[in-house]
């Protein structure tokens, strides 16, 4: 039997928030012990499940449950305070679409450094430029500076790059909160594809038809645990319901 | 089941920095980085000059007199001083905000913060380069470079630069938890222009002074190597050269291992 993609055994994480204003005095009278300077967050609490090969898994709680930390700890960014989680894969993450961007530098060194972000090297991206500028709506503004580009069709540019990318395991957390309904079209048309693979998805929205026209698995995290775990269309109900 | 332990997570941090898509990665930061420079066309470079330019001609004509007598190419032997101190002050400057700067990189992206710190140091790096490259031409010019300095150049250059990535990287994480850290920095740092020997030699210093330039100031043995290399055709005694080797690795590992151990906490509070 193949292993699951993700496994996650009683995972947590717990940040260390700072109570009071930092210096150097205060470092150094923590580290003697005579005064705390941070407190505890939990974000995620003893989370326990699989990802297999090929699913399509919507992340839905409110805001603050712990959906963008446990996207952050599948994508290796972060590790887990207490319990593991072992990703035999790692994925390509999208979390804001300005990472991995240099306003200072025209559109298309953009594209070839947001592609390096997401697993492509030059010579792959090269046949890809007028593909990604004429996806992304920006055909003539190839060599502006990105500072140019209002934030929509910088969402665009890092979506187009994303729609081309290799990888066979991708997060996405509140990828389209800036698209504008053209370019959704595109969106869905790459989703609809994405659903149809082998690929695997984890995914964050409040568009919940959305995330349930595309995941076939949903877990809703509730004050950083599992609330819910099951059918997408049956666990976005019930949460739609409690709210 | 147990947390990751520090040993799987320094090899899988090595396997991850080792990965053909991470050097990928590393390449196009460090070329977008330049290209948003001023460095990347011949003026903007030849505009960078100007500060080393300006500082030479006045430690030139302040102390040519009093300690450049005894000094064959004293101007290259203060150029060679200038470029280095400059190099650790800016570099470090530098470095000590990546965290802070690169947070919402750090936090969202799976780029590795390594990467972030070795392209931030890229844009310093390249200035060093093309001064460096100008003390060779002198060097050639005044009749003192040799094959010997050739070969010791890049171990010693190598050296100089891990030890300015561990002070970097060590600086960082302090920045995290202190913010004065930036304020501390910028006055103790300067102080390295004139507690190594730039513009004097150290012999000039009193008994009791030169074993504390020399030996407790992590600068001067860089210094005296780089001037073997460039003023005395790479004539550098072994000592001089294990102490940079081992002042180089020693602070680049040290610091790398501080920060394996503390980035996640230092972001967490940044």
């Amino acid at each position: 039997m193949s292993q699951p993609l993700v496994q996650a055994d009683h995972a947590a994480k717990r940040y260390r928030v700072l109570k009071r204003q930092r210096s150097t005095l205060r470092a150094l009278k923590a580290l003697f012990g005579r005064e705390k300077l941070t407190m505890e967050l939990w974000a995620l609490r003893d989370l326990s499940f699989t990802m297999e090969r090929g699913e399509k898994i919507a992340l839905i709680g409110r805001n603050g449950s712990g959906k963008t930390t446990l996207l952050r700890l599948l994508a290796g960014i972060i590790e887990p305070s207490s319990g593991s989680i072992r990703v035999q894969e790692p994925p390509l993450a999208l979390f804001k679409f300005w990472i991995g961007q240099n306003a200072d530098l025209p559109v298309v060194d953009n594209i070839y450094l947001f592609g390096a972000v997401c697993g492509m090297k030059r010579g792959q991206m090269k046949p890809l430029v007028p593909l990604i500028l004429e996806s992304a709506d920006i055909r003539e503004l190839g060599f502006a500076p990105l500072n140019d580009l209002s934030l929509g069709q910088r969402q665009k540019l890092a979506l187009s790059v994303v729609f081309h990318a290799p990888a066979d395991f991708l997060v996405f957390d509140e990828t389209f909160v800036h698209v504008d309904q053209v370019f959704f079209r595109e969106c869905d048309a790459f989703f609809a594809r994405l659903a149809g693979s082998a690929k695997t998805m984890v995914i964050t929205s409040h568009d919940h038809s959305f995330l349930k026209k595309y995941c076939r698995r949903a877990i809703w995290l509730d004050k950083g645990r599992i609330r819910l775990d099951g059918p997408a269309a049956q666990v976005i109900e019930a949460y739609d319901g409690e709210r | 089941m147990s947390r990751i332990t520090f040993g799987r997570r320094l090899r899988a941090r090595c396997r991850r920095l080792a990965a053909p898509a991470n050097r990928t990665i590393l390449l196009e930061m460090v070329r977008a980085n330049i290209k948003a420079s001023d460095y990347h066309s011949f003026l903007g470079g030849m505009w960078s000059l100007v500060g080393t330019t300006v500082m030479l001609a006045a430690l030139y004509l302040v102390f040519s007199r009093r300690f450049g007598q005894g000094i064959q190419g004293y101007p290259l032997y203060l150029l060679t001083g200038i470029i280095l101190v400059n190099f650790f002050i800016t570099a470090t400057t530098y470095l000590l905000r990546v965290l802070i700067i690169n947070r919402d990189i750090a936090l969202n992206s799976t780029i590795p913060r390594e990467n972030l710190v070795l392209a931030t140091i890229s844009i310093n790096a390249w200035k060093l380069g093309i001064e460096l490259a100008i003390c060779t031409l002198l060097s050639v010019v005044y009749g003192f470079y040799s094959w010997r300095s050739a070969l010791l150049f890049l171990p010693v250059l190598a050296a100089f630069l891990a030890l300015v990535l561990g002070v970097g990287l060590a600086l960082s994480l302090f920045y995290c938890f202190a913010r004065d850290v930036e304020h501390i920095w910028a006055i103790f740092s300067r102080l390295f222009l004139f507690i190594t020997p730039v513009f004097y030699t150290s012999e000039s210093l009193s008994p009791a002074m030169r074993p504390i330039i020399l030996y407790l100031n992590p600068l001067t043995p860089f210094l005296v190597a780089f001037r073997a290399i460039f003023l005395r055709g790479g004539a550098l005694g072994a000592p001089v050269l294990g102490h940079c080797l081992l002042l180089g690795t020693a602070s680049l590992s040290l610091a790398y291992l501080i920060f394996l151990r503390w980035e996640g906490a230092a972001l967490d509070r940044t």
